[in-house]
Formats: structure tokens, C-alpha cells, sequence
């Protein structure tokens, strides 16, 4: 008989090593700002000028002065007609998302902004968590897992997998669904539509609104011998309430909530391993494929 | 020497039971436990008004073991709990 405890982690943001550090301030940054988003002053850059203008103008309310305690950069590769450069959005040193499409990496900046108010609001549980979705399932895993497995583009798009953008899913206090995240950043509206108009094609990432019942719980685990292992439910409220950013604001309440989210859902842990090995060993426990999976 | 009597702590302390788990939110400590069957029924067991003895004997005969099996676990699993701070301070 035990008893398992540990500290609520707090944000865990790598610290910066001078190589990748330098090598992302060589890149040709043609605006910069500082914004106070929520209380927590930022500075985004971008090598795009057009992104740029978009960033000026739909951040323009929130713009600050002051030492910045987060950067986000915005690497905007050729933007020519047909090109198929990948663009990347930073936090601090870390690529949170790689997409061909800049209305995603902004859409992503903007849910990351919006981040920073989660910790002290009560409209909704807050968890650091990123849907999956595939074959009609929804999974829910890390948010800061979903860059890594990301890196497995091929697998992903032979999978048909969609994942949610930003750092962090919505849950509803009292029906336990997921559901999507009310906007409190001063933004103009639509800003996100006048940039996707402006690329022709409809918004990549998933809709959270869209998946409001999670099939899967997958989460991440140092140490275990088998790629995925099953794992109670009480397990994985346990470490799901680890990463909710509002538990302390909401205390209890936000368990129950989190055991309502849990109620149909078949719980995982992961080990690490390579994102393509880790995404496969994922995609077959969610499908219900034993060769992987082991209770 | 008065018996000991354990009684778990419900300020502050939020009890979420699934299949036989729990997970435990004490918003006094900012902590969170997750407590496997055996410490889940411990636990529930400590009522304040039951000795460790009388918890052994009662998980022994729901659990179907014999008390001189249980007891020593639910003694350790006891000092965990006190140790994790879920346990009402024992009175003197």
C-alpha cells in the first residue's frame, strides 16, 4: 500500500543555450514589438513583414514597454506564390509549431498569449494538454509533447492525424466535455479570418469544440519498460491534474471536473523515444491494437 | 496510552475515487496524491472513530485475507498518509 505525491509542476520553459539561442537571433527579424498579454510582458518578432503588419495591427491594443519575461518568434520562410517553406513559431528557443501555412503559427501565438490569463480565471478547467485526433477518436496528450511528435510529419499525414493549436485545452467545470476557449486578449475580431482569406484556404488546426468527448488519455512517462502501457483512470487524473494551470484557483472542484473528462476514456502512458516510435505506439493504443499496448 | 484512532483530514482536502483509486487534492499544501486500493481503503477507513485494528479488520474480511496479513500494511500505509499530511494531527 502506498502513497504517491508530488508538487504541481510549475511552467517548465528550457533555459536558453547560447548556440540555439544565437542562431535564432542570426535570423533576419524585420519587426519586433513588446506586448502585455494578460499581465505577462512579451515580445514577439518576425522575419515576415506581412506577418508582421498582421501581428502590429491585431496586437496593437496590448502594446507595452518594458523587460519582456517571454519572447515568441515567428520564422516566416519564403512566402512567394507555391511555396512550400515550412514557417516555425518559437517560445523562447523551443519550436512549439512547424506548419507551411503562417496562419497557423498565429493562430498558435495568439492561444499562447491567451495562455498567461489561465492560471487566475474559473470560466473553464485549464489543462496543458493538446487533442489528437484520427479514425473518429480523440486523444488528449501533453501540449508540450505535440511539437515533438509533430517532427513525424509522414506518419501524421498517413494517419490523417489533426491536432488542436496552443498550449492548453478547455474543460467544462461542470459537464466534464471539452469546449472552446473564451478569447479575453483585446483582439480585433476576425483577425485570424483576414489572415487565413488572405491564403485561400480554410484554418488547419483542429477545433477543440469540434471533440468534445475524449476516447484516449495518453501522457507522458519517464522510466517505463514498454512503449505504452494502460494505466488506471485514477492514475491519469492524477497526473492530468498535475498539468491543469487553474488547480489551485479552482481546487477540487477542477478534479471532479477532470474525472468527468475521464469518464469514457482508456488512459496511457508513453514512454520516450523517437517522435515517429512514440506516435506509433499512440495511434495503436488509441485504435485498440494489443501488439503495443499493454495493460 | 490512549488507542489510536486515525482520522483523515477533510479541510482543504478534495477526494476524487475511481475504480478503487483515489487522487487527492490537498489546496492547503498545493499537493496532490494519488493513493493506490490498498491506501484508497485505508483511507476511507479512518473514521476517527475505528482503531488501526479494527480498519485491518475490516478490509481483511472486505478484502477476504487474514488480519494478521492486512494489518501491518494498513499500519504502513497509516504512516504514509500521517506522512503525506491527509491524517487529522493525533490527539495526545
Amino acid at each position: 500500500m502506498s502513497v504517491v505525491a508530488s508538487e504541481l509542476p510549475g511552467a517548465t520553459t528550457p533555459a536558453a543555450t547560447n548556440p540555439c539561442q544565437e542562431r535564432l537571433d542570426r535570423l533576419d527579424w524585420v519587426m519586433g514589438d513588446v506586448y502585455r498579454a494578460h499581465g505577462v510582458v512579451v515580445e514577439v518578432r518576425t522575419t515576415s513583414s506581412a506577418l508582421g503588419d498582421w501581428i502590429g495591427r491585431t496586437l496593437g491594443a496590448n502594446r507595452a514597454s518594458g523587460e519582456p519575461e517571454a519572447r515568441f518568434s515567428v520564422a516566416v520562410g519564403d512566402e512567394g506564390p507555391g511555396s512550400t517553406s515550412i514557417h516555425t513559431l518559437y517560445r523562447g528557443i523551443t519550436p512549439i509549431v512547424r506548419s507551411r501555412r503562417a496562419s497557423t503559427l498565429a493562430r498558435t501565438l495568439l492561444a499562447e498569449l491567451e495562455a498567461f490569463s489561465y492560471p487566475t480565471r474559473d470560466d473553464a478547467v485549464f489543462v496543458y494538454g493538446t487533442i489528437m485526433a484520427f479514425d473518429d477518436r480523440t486523444a488528449l496528450i501533453p501540449s508540450y509533447l505535440a511539437p515533438y511528435l509533430s517532427r513525424s510529419r509522414r506518419l501524421i499525414e498517413t494517419s490523417g492525424i489533426r491536432m488542436s493549436a496552443g498550449p492548453a485545452v478547455a474543460v467544462d467545470a461542470r459537464s466534464g466535455r471539452l469546449r472552446a476557449t473564451r478569447t479575453l486578449l483585446e483582439v480585433p475580431p476576425r483577425a485570424l479570418g483576414r489572415l487565413t482569406s488572405s491564403e485561400g484556404a480554410p484554418p488547419e488546426p483542429l477545433a477543440v469544440a469540434d471533440h468534445p468527448h475524449v476516447d484516449a488519455v495518453c501522457w507522458f512517462s519517464r522510466g517505463q519498460e514498454l512503449p505504452v502501457a494502460e494505466i488506471s483512470r485514477a492514475r491519469a487524473l492524477y497526473v492530468l491534474a498535475g498539468d491543469t494551470a487553474n488547480l489551485g484557483r479552482l481546487g477540487g472542484d477542477a478534479l471532479v471536473s477532470l474525472a468527468r473528462l475521464l469518464r469514457d476514456a482508456r488512459c496511457f502512458e508513453v514512454r520516450g523515444d523517437t517522435p515517429r516510435a512514440m506516435l506509433a505506439s499512440l495511434v495503436d493504443a488509441v485504435r485498440g491494437e494489443p501488439e503495443r499496448a499493454s495493460a | 496510552m490512549p488507542v489510536a484512532k486515525p482520522k483523515a483530514r477533510k479541510a482543504d482536502v478534495t477526494v476524487v475515487e475511481l475504480d478503487g483509486e483515489a487522487v487527492v487534492y490537498d489546496r492547503r499544501a498545493g499537493v496532490l496524491h494519488h493513493l493506490n486500493p490498498g491506501a484508497s481503503l485505508v483511507f476511507r477507513g479512518c473514521d476517527g472513530s475505528s482503531t488501526i485494528a479494527e480498519i485491518a479488520a475490516d478490509i481483511a474480511d472486505a478484502v477476504g485475507e487474514p488480519v494478521e496479513r492486512i494489518e501491518p500494511e494498513v499500519r504502513s500505509a497509516i504512516r504514509g498518509l500521517r506522512k503525506a499530511d491527509l491524517l487529522e494531527p493525533a490527539r495526545r
